[in-house]
């Protein structure tokens, strides 16, 4: 008894088995093959099966206007269980704090590599990939140091201690005086000194040679006036002078070297303010005293680094850079130890 | 199963309110719930359809499920709309009694000759499912639509109407065969 006898069941005699039954309903039986009651069964379910008509998608543009009205007020569930509301507030301020400490290691991140202050591969990773978009990043190798942070960019021929009386000009003598006065004023008038050219600083002469520890460096202000001009330290310089009524030449004049002790000689004040503001010349070296006067401590090294430069290189500051050990207390992240 | 598929991304467009699932869903199921709610409130199907679709709209950010199981809970809806609107008629007593005029009225059977057999060839879809259910007991009527008509297996209709799957299988066999005996009678006589 094939399949086909099972469609040809007489009523009189069986009735319709199971698996007929099934198939019946699946509509998979063809009412060409089977005959009868089933064949009847066939058609009828075969038309109940058929595909939509018109009148059955007339409804379509309404329905869906409901749909969309209908899932809009569906989408927004309010929740009125206690425990919910509670799970559900739990799960909001986890949220927020995860984005919240997300976003601080992100912003982080970026201003790290802002200031090249990343580990080594990782700053020079991210120099090269962000070049590659129109992204300047500073690459660990303009970095004095390797192995900690440093915002100020080694140029070719100088020296560290240089790089360092330059730092120091800008490190706050021990509390966060920002632009309102103190060293990274002194830092940022020195710069600004140095970019309005000879005939306004107080300095010897425009263009400035500085020999310490057997390297030379020249500095052109005019080049980097034109840089520093445009800054943004330069703008809150004038915004610091705007404050006290003054222009940038007379508060500039009022500001003395923190860091120098108050019975240095002019001229040791002089070579200081030279030393300073040879490096600081460029953007980024301004930036970097900026950043560094708001955020390091007290430094104990730069008075004597500039006072002992007078005398030859005899200070235990260079005594240190000589013999290959060179820390900065108190702005230990600017150079480390080499 | 491509079609499948294509309903279960659909439902997950419909979730975020985009119009062509929406539209995808409406024109996939919407014959289907028609000829459903035609059998049970043959004056008033379109209203309730629309309220089907409107309590699967607010319902469906929760639904969690494939194009399968969509049908069956569509189904649900609308087994519960057609309650309601039975609740709702009771108290008016107008659209229960067109509706039991219907069904009442709908009787393919009584009305077919010897002829029906062939006759049934040209039968529309909702003549079809009148030739089926209309001379069922409201049970075996209903699971005969579910099956047929929504086509959910026999699991998913036990499940909608709160039986066994034995229990189902007795109620279609024993409605099928009723259909079985009366064509053979009227085929007959």
């Amino acid at each position: 008894m094939d399949q086909n006898d099972d469609f040809n069941c007489n009523m009189d005699d069986e009735a319709l088995s199971d698996q007929v039954i099934e198939q019946l309903l699946q509509g998979k039986v063809d009412p060409l093959i089977a005959s009868g009651a089933v064949a009847y069964l066939a058609n009828l379910i075969e038309a109940a099966k058929v595909g939509a008509t018109y009148n059955e998608l007339a409804q379509e543009a309404i329905i869906l206007s409901r749909f969309k009205e209908a899932l809009g007020q569906g989408g927004v569930r309010r929740i009125t269980h206690p425990n919910e509301r509670k799970a559900h507030t739990s799960f909001l301020a986890a949220r927020t704090l995860g984005a919240l400490i997300a976003a601080s290691v992100l912003t982080g991140t970026a201003v790290a590599a802002y200031h090249g202050e990343l580990p080594g591969n990782v700053q020079n990773s991210l120099s090269t990939s962000l070049a590659k978009v129109g992204v300047s990043l500073p690459t660990s190798n303009s970095s004095t140091s390797d192995s900690t942070s440093s915002s100020i960019s080694l140029p070719i021929g100088k020296s560290p201690s240089n790089l360092r009386a330059k730092a120091n000009s800008g490190v706050s003598g021990g509390t966060n005086e920002g632009l309102a006065g103190g060293s990274s004023l002194y830092g940022i008038c020195t710069a600004y000194t140095n970019s309005q050219g000879s005939s306004n600083t107080t300095t010897t002469s425009a263009s400035t040679t500085t020999s310490l520890a057997g390297n030379t460096s020249t500095t052109s202000p005019n080049a980097a006036g034109s840089g520093f001009t445009g800054s943004e330290e330069y703008r809150q310089l004038q915004t610091a002078a705007q404050q006290k009524g003054e222009t940038i030449p007379q508060l500039c004049a009022n500001v003395g070297n923190p860091s120098q002790p108050s019975d240095s000689t002019t001229s040791t004040v002089m070579q200081a303010s030279q030393h300073a503001s040879e490096h600081a010349n460029s953007h980024a070296n301004m930036h970097a005293a900026f950043y560094n006067s708001t955020t390091s401590t007290t430094s104990t090294t730069f008075s004597s680094s500039l006072t002992v430069r007078g005398n030859h290189g005899n200070s235990p500051f260079d005594r240190a850079f000589s013999a290959g050990r060179f820390s900065l207390s108190g702005s230990e992240g600017l150079y480390g130890s080499h | 199963m491509t079609i499948e598929l294509d309903l279960d991304i659909a439902i997950h467009r419909a979730k975020l309110g985009d119009e062509a699932g929406i539209v995808l869903l409406f024109r996939s199921f919407n014959p289907q719930l028609i000829r459903y709610l035609r059998h049970h409130v043959p004056y008033d199907y379109e209203d309730v359809a629309s309220e089907t679709w409107v309590a699967i709209a607010k319902g469906i950010s929760d639904f969690n499920g494939n194009s399968r199981d969509f049908r069956a809970w569509m189904f649900g809806i609308a087994r519960n709309k057609v309650a309601d609107f039975f609740r709702a008629a009771k108290k008016s007593g107008e659209a229960l009694d067109r509706a039991r005029k219907h069904l009442t009225n709908n009787a393919y059977f009584e009305n077919s000759d010897s002829t029906a057999g062939p006759a049934i060839a040209n039968l529309s879809a909702e003549e079809a499912i009148d030739a089926l259910v209309g001379v069922l007991s409201p049970h075996h009527a209903e699971v005969l639509l579910l099956r047929v008509v929504g086509d959910l297996s026999v699991e998913e209709v036990a499940k909608l109407m709160g039986k066994s799957p034995e229990a189902i299988r007795v109620i279609q066999h024993r409605a099928l065969n009723t259909l079985a005996k009366r064509f053979y009678r009227n085929v007959v006589t």
